[in-house]
This record gives C-alpha cells, sequence and structure tokens, in this order.
C-alpha cells in the first residue's frame, strides 16, 4: 500500500487556484491589484488596504527557513507513523511566511535562515503537494 | 500619563480556588460556582453585593454568563463573557472605578481534563487546511518556532531553556494545589521525550480541571472588609492578530507595546517588582517576557535566568507558584490567585512565600504570540 494517507487538501472556492496551480507544478499567491500586498495563505480581501480586488501570481518559489520544529508526537492522521517528521515557516522571497515541510534532508541538518525552493510531490493522480527543499539540493 | 482614572483605584478583595487536576464529579459550571463561592467568603462580602460579574467562556460550551449568573442567583448591573483572564481583570477595574459597579466578580471554571480537551489541532488555520496538510498541529507548535529561532538568533541550548521547568517544578513542590508536585533536576529535563522538538514534554501546559475567582472593588469599600488589598497600580494592553505576517513573530511581539504602557504609566520601577507571573503555557514564554517588559537585554533572558535568578530566593522569582506544567492549566487565573496569596503573606506555612512580597506583576497572553494584558499589584498601606 503507498496510497498517500495524510490529510489532503480541502479545495475551496478561496484556495482552488492554489492548488490547481500546484498540479502545473506551479506556486501561486495572492497579490492585491490596488496596493501591491502579497500574501499567502489566502483571505479573500486585502487585508492592508481592504480592496477585493485579488490576483494570483505566480512566486519564484524560492526564500528561507524562518524558522523550524520536529514532531516526535502526532495529533494528525498519516502522519504519526513518520515521526519525527519536520514542520518549517517558509519566509518567500515576496514575503509571505506559511507553514510547510523541508524535504531532501536529515531534520538535523536544517537550518534556521536556510535558502530553499519549492519541490512538488504529486500525491495522488489529481492532487500535488507543494514541499520545500535546500535551495543547493 | 494615562490611565489615572483606574490606576490606585482598585482592589482585589476576594480570591478564590478549587482543587485542580481531575474534577470529575463536577461539571465546569459547578466549578465556576465553587470559585466564585470561596472568593465570597474570602472576601466577608455577601453575594447579593456582587453588582458586577465576568465569567471566562470555557472548553465545550461551559461558562455562559447567562448559565452562571442564573447559578449563583445574582441580577448584577452587569454580567458578561469574557474571552481571557487579563480580559477580565482589566474589565472588572475598568467597571469599579467608573463607578458603574461596586464589586465585580470575575470567574473561571474548566473540566477540560475530564473532558478530554487534547488541543491536537488549530494552529494558523487560514485560507483552508493547511495545518493538517503539512502536520501542523498543536498550539505548542508556536512555542517551539519560537525557541528554535532563538537558538538560531542568540546560540541559546536547549539545557538553557530548562531552567524554567526546573525553577517552576521546585515551587509547585511546595504549593499545595499543584497538581504535580515533584521538582526536577536539570539532568531529569533533559531525558523529557520530545513532543514538538526543541521542546519536551514538561515544556508543554497540562491539561486540568480546575476554577478560580476574583473580587474588586475600590480602595475606599476595600477598607471594611477583612482583606482590603492589594491594589492595581500598573496596567498594560494590546491585541495583536498578524501572526506570522508580524515581522517580529517569533517574539511575541504584543508585549513590547504592552510594556510600554505598562511601564509609561505606573510609578512601579522594574527593581520594585518581587516576583512576576507569565502565562507559561509553554516554558519559552517565560524567556519572552523576561525581555519584552525590561527584566533583560533582547537575546539574553536564555542567560539572564540560569543560576536560580527566576527561583524562589532568587533576584526575580517567576511563576513561584509552579506554572501550567506543575500548578494546574488555567490560562492566567492561577497566576492573578497566587499573586494575590503571596502579597496577603498567605503563602509562609508552606515555607513559598516571597519575602517582603509587596510589589508583584502578571502578564498574560492569548495564545500564538496574540493579545496581552498586563498587570501590576501593590499592597498600599
Amino acid at each position: 500500500m503507498n496510497e498517500y494517507d495524510k490529510p489532503m487538501p480541502i479545495v475551496t472556492d478561496l484556495n482552488r487556484p492554489h492548488w490547481e496551480a500546484a498540479k502545473e507544478h506551479r506556486f501561486v499567491i495572492q497579490k492585491c491589484s490596488d496596493c501591491g500586498h502579497v500574501w499567502f495563505p489566502p483571505m479573500s480581501i486585502c487585508n492592508v488596504c481592504l480592496s477585493d480586488r485579488i490576483e494570483w501570481v505566480d512566486s519564484k518559489g524560492t526564500g528561507k527557513v524562518h524558522s523550524f520544529i520536529v514532531y516526535h508526537q502526532a495529533w494528525l492522521p498519516g502522519w504519526l507513523k513518520v515521526t519525527p517528521y519536520n514542520v518549517a515557516i517558509i519566509e518567500l522571497d515576496e514575503g509571505p511566511r506559511f507553514v510547510n515541510n523541508i524535504v531532501g534532508i536529515e531534520n538535523d541538518d536544517i537550518q534556521v535562515d536556510m535558502p530553499v525552493r519549492v519541490v512538488f510531490e504529486d500525491v495522488t493522480s489529481d492532487t500535488t503537494i507543494p514541499r520545500f527543499t535546500p535551495l543547493t539540493a | 500619563m494615562a490611565l489615572e482614572s483606574v490606576l490606585g483605584r482598585v482592589n482585589i478583595v476576594g480570591i478564590g480556588a478549587t482543587r485542580q487536576g481531575k474534577l470529575p464529579e463536577y461539571s465546569a459550571d459547578d466549578i465556576a460556582v465553587l470559585a466564585f463561592r470561596e472568593a465570597l467568603r474570602d472576601s466577608g462580602l455577601q453575594k447579593s453585593d456582587i453588582d458586577g460579574l465576568l465569567v471566562q467562556r470555557s472548553y465545550g460550551d461551559a461558562g455562559d454568563i447567562k448559565e452562571i449568573g442564573h447559578r449563583l442567583g445574582l441580577e448584577p448591573v452587569v454580567g458578561d463573557s469574557v474571552g481571557h483572564h487579563g480580559e477580565a481583570v482589566h474589565k472588572a477595574a475598568m467597571l469599579v472605578a467608573s463607578g458603574m459597579c461596586k464589586y465585580v466578580a470575575v470567574v473561571y471554571g474548566t473540566n477540560q481534563r475530564t473532558n478530554r480537551n487534547r488541543f491536537g489541532r488549530n494552529v494558523y488555520h487560514m485560507g483552508g487546511n493547511f495545518d493538517e496538510v503539512y502536520g501542523l498541529s498543536n498550539p505548542g507548535a508556536t512555542a517551539a518556532f519560537n525557541y528554535r529561532r532563538r537558538m538560531a538568533d542568540f546560540g541559546a541550548t536547549e539545557e538553557q531553556l530548562g531552567a524554567i521547568a526546573v525553577a517552576q517544578s521546585k515551587g509547585a513542590s511546595l504549593n499545595p494545589l499543584a497538581v504535580y508536585r515533584d521538582a526536577l533536576t536539570i539532568d531529569e529535563y533533559m531525558d523529557q521525550r520530545y513532543v514538538i522538538a526543541p521542546l519536551r514534554i514538561v515544556d508543554f501546559c497540562m491539561v486540568s480541571d480546575g476554577g478560580f475567582a476574583m473580587i474588586f472593588t475600590s480602595p475606599e469599600r476595600a477598607r471594611d472588609l477583612p482583606k482590603p488589598g492589594p491594589t492595581i497600580v500598573g496596567m498594560g494592553a494590546q491585541a495583536s492578530f498578524l501572526e506570522l505576517d508580524h515581522p517580529r513573530a517569533m517574539y511575541h511581539p504584543s508585549q513590547l507595546p504592552n510594556a510600554k504602557m505598562l511601564w509609561d504609566n505606573t510609578d512601579v520601577k522594574h527593581e520594585d517588582v518581587d516576583a512576576l507571573y507569565v502565562q507559561d503555557a509553554y516554558t519559552p514564554n517565560v524567556f519572552s517576557a523576561l525581555e519584552n517588559y525590561g527584566f533583560c537585554e533582547f537575546g539574553t533572558a536564555h542567560e539572564w535566568a540560569q543560576g536560580g535568578r527566576i527561583e524562589l530566593g532568587g533576584e526575580l522569582p517567576v511563576n513561584v507558584h509552579g506554572g501550567q506544567n506543575r500548578f494546574s492549566y488555567m490560562v492566567g487565573w492561577h497566576n492573578t490567585y497566587d499573586a494575590v496569596t503571596q502579597l496577603r503573606n498567605e503563602a509562609m506555612e508552606r515555607e513559598r512565600q516571597v519575602p517582603d512580597a509587596n510589589t508583584i506583576m502578571v502578564t498574560v497572553s492569548t495564545g500564538h504570540w496574540q493579545s496581552t494584558w498586563s498587570m501590576i499589584y501593590r499592597n498600599e498601606r
């Protein structure tokens, strides 16, 4: 059994463009058409100028590890059997911070401020989950 | 100076606690009522004197003001729900100082241990289920992120973090109300299992049942009561909602502006503070508070707190009741309760009295580095 058994994305009208782009191996974030603020995860209204004129834009997919932690206990289905696993706060070069995972490196070798880039894991035939890996990998 | 209409004009005249830990024989609302009863007895007031009631909502839809108000048989001028202990104290103070109410009771009761609150989910939860897709769960993750960043920014070590759990466990060993009373050594700390590295199991709050209540009135009315003090002489507030978008997201950002309001509006100086109580849902919060409130320089708390400095008998005893890993998970309510106990010299019999305690500071925050309230309580004689 190699079926992906961790929680799958719950696709909503708000986040659908992100998950659809991931299938095309693009990492998209949101941008305010009025004030230029960029952010991720998605919100339907800009929280700087309160405009609802929002567009999705391609991120370069590069950034840094702002911080990271290692779970030795798991509360979510599918994650228990992969403990210890990492969760990182990624800070994109464009600015947004969000949680993700670092792959392609041992947990003990991850470092704060390490440069990373997005990679795409096609977990099922119709779902792709972006994760991050050291820029040098 | 601002806040002069409140500071010096409100006393805490009654405190009440239930047993802590596991109270399966009581509902959360029963526990709230029992805590109120203890505070009322302590104050010497009659139930009918209470004309303000603020109740903190608790796990499982408990703590509804209408339910608690009915259970207490009260018809107060003001009866309201609040979200947090800090909000309860601040609003009680404002109600008394404004003259809207004469005697305000604030109450919290929970049976979340009996009801098995697991705290598994919901950390950031914005824009979809990104948290669970990426394995993020348990609000303690935020403190683990904080301490990892501190390790990288300032060379802090896991052993240095252990100073907090060690200090608090020593305090708990003397606290008759504490749920866990075994004192830890630093070696025993290092042998604890990781939950979310770099944090170990004893860096996390427990989940426990219990309740606390306090009663506030004016200093003039307090003089006629058996236990008239202490007085609120400092207050700071700051809400925060930006989470990871805040530039200082890793270091409890709401505490900095909170500290400025607190110190700008009180005659109390850092060196006057005889003990500090910090909301320590996770131990790294203590380091953030020591720095953000100016007890030591930013980036040094993990060194400053070593060598018994934050223990009973040290320069600045912190959370001498044992904190939320050892005493009880009471989201700040235990802090004001123990601060008043210390200021009344009522901790003497257990050899856990802070010597000559006259001025005590309490800071409490909601989770995820969000909103913070601070208070300074002082005996005015």
